[in-house]
């Protein structure tokens, strides 16, 4: 939970948007499950993260898939529309949470507990809003959206050791500077790195050893 | 639609006794504050009688302490409610009585226009709880462990998940916690 310092008496909680993310060592994130799942661009390594996912992997993402509220780009909605409510036994109450669509197109969909949202006004009102703290997983617009406006509170990153040279990045140039803290960090057996961040306020610069 | 908002004090392990937890000035002047904006104030039978015994005196005789005398004068005006079985008449000012909490009166009241609705009995925002009638939650934790008394939050049957909005610390060392209920 994030909060701000009203005065010496008061605190004011809010949401916190956390970004989750499978990227590889140059930063690639897309299509880290399977073949299928986003081929855009003529990308050939859908399914990347597979041969290293182990029961250390398996024991970290559990806890970190537990019900939260999400906040997803339209891509990333179809894609999960169209494959979890099928399967919500690998991950429990996803369909009973609430899933924020970031989407210019889209205004309905059949899997429950949908909401449209059109704008960035939208995410900062749901942000100052009451309730679970938000998920963004995959939908790398979106994220790159939210971190050129400083909006994530937290990145919780699963890097793994590989490169792929081309594919949707998670960062571009369209981040601003911006300093995390590590709070959280385990590496697997396959040399799969989790790490989870929150942020940390302004970049500081100096001369090392002086 | 005007906030329900229970408002109580409890001890750090959960009991609720308006003997044992005497505000000091500066939580008297927040409570000023929260009934400054409200304009009806439900109570159960046992708060209220012992709100009825002291507060009316301190308004006739005022103790020359200002927030506390300012308090007096505050919950002498603001319109009550009071729900008992048994209470034949109430004679404090303003006041009405009501046999028992009806889900519909209560949504009716809340769909008035005015100010807020305090609850602020320990029986009573149990009973609306389980009406699901209540917005906000405003519990002042004092920094006490009284090992026994009456809890707060007795014959509660299903799970209730609260979202913390605020926090408000006193000198005192109490703690008021805002937390609104999170809507099925």
């Amino acid at each position: 939970m994030k909060y701000f310092k009203k005065s010496e008496q008061e605190v004011i909680y809010m949401r916190k948007i956390i970004v989750l993310s499978f990227i590889t060592l140059d930063g690639v994130m897309q299509a880290p499950g399977e073949p299928e799942e986003d081929p855009s661009g003529g990308f050939e390594y859908g399914g990347w993260v597979a041969p290293y996912f182990d029961e250390a992997s398996g024991q970290v993402m559990e806890k970190q898939m537990k019900p939260a509220d999400l906040l997803l780009g339209r891509k990333t909605f179809e894609i999960f529309a169209s494959y979890w409510p099928e399967h919500a036994d690998f991950w429990p109450g996803i369909n009973d949470v609430t899933k924020y669509v970031l989407s210019g197109t889209l205004t309905t969909s059949d899997w429950k507990n949908s909401v449209f949202l059109s704008s960035l006004a939208d995410i900062e009102k749901l942000k100052n809003s009451t309730g679970s703290d938000i998920q963004v997983h995959g939908s790398g617009e979106l994220a790159q959206l939210l971190l050129k406006h400083d909006l994530v509170d937290e990145l919780w990153l699963k890097i793994f050791p590989l490169t792929l040279g081309k594919g949707k990045k998670l960062f571009n140039y369209g981040s601003i500077p911006a300093a995390f803290t590590l709070t959280e960090s385990t590496v697997t057996p396959s040399g799969v790195i989790f790490a989870n961040y929150k942020r940390a306020g302004k970049v500081e610069t100096g001369t090392v050893g002086s | 639609m005007r906030k329900l908002i229970a408002a109580i004090n409890m001890t750090l392990d959960g009991f609720c006794d308006h003997t044992s937890m005497i505000p000091d000035d500066e939580l008297l002047q927040h409570y000023n504050e929260l009934l400054s904006n409200a304009d009806t104030l439900l109570y159960g039978r046992i708060t209220y009688q012992l709100m009825e015994s002291y507060w009316p005196v301190i308004v006739k005789n005022p103790t020359g302490n200002q927030p506390t005398d300012h308090f007096a004068v505050l919950i002498d005006n603001i319109p009550k409610i009071v729900y008992s079985h048994t209470l034949e008449n109430v004679d404090w000012k303003n006041t009405i009585l009501k046999r028992e909490v009806i889900k519909e009166e209560v949504l009716e009241l809340k769909q008035q226009t005015g100010k807020n609705i305090l609850a602020g009995s320990r029986s009573l925002i149990v009973t609306l709880m389980q009406l699901d009638l209540i917005d906000e939650f405003q519990l002042c934790v004092h920094p006490i462990i009284l090992g026994n008394g009456l809890p707060l939050f007795e014959n509660i049957k299903d799970r209730i998940n609260l979202n913390l909005i605020k926090t408000k610390t006193f000198g005192c060392g109490s703690v008021i916690h805002y937390y609104k209920p999170v809507k099925n």
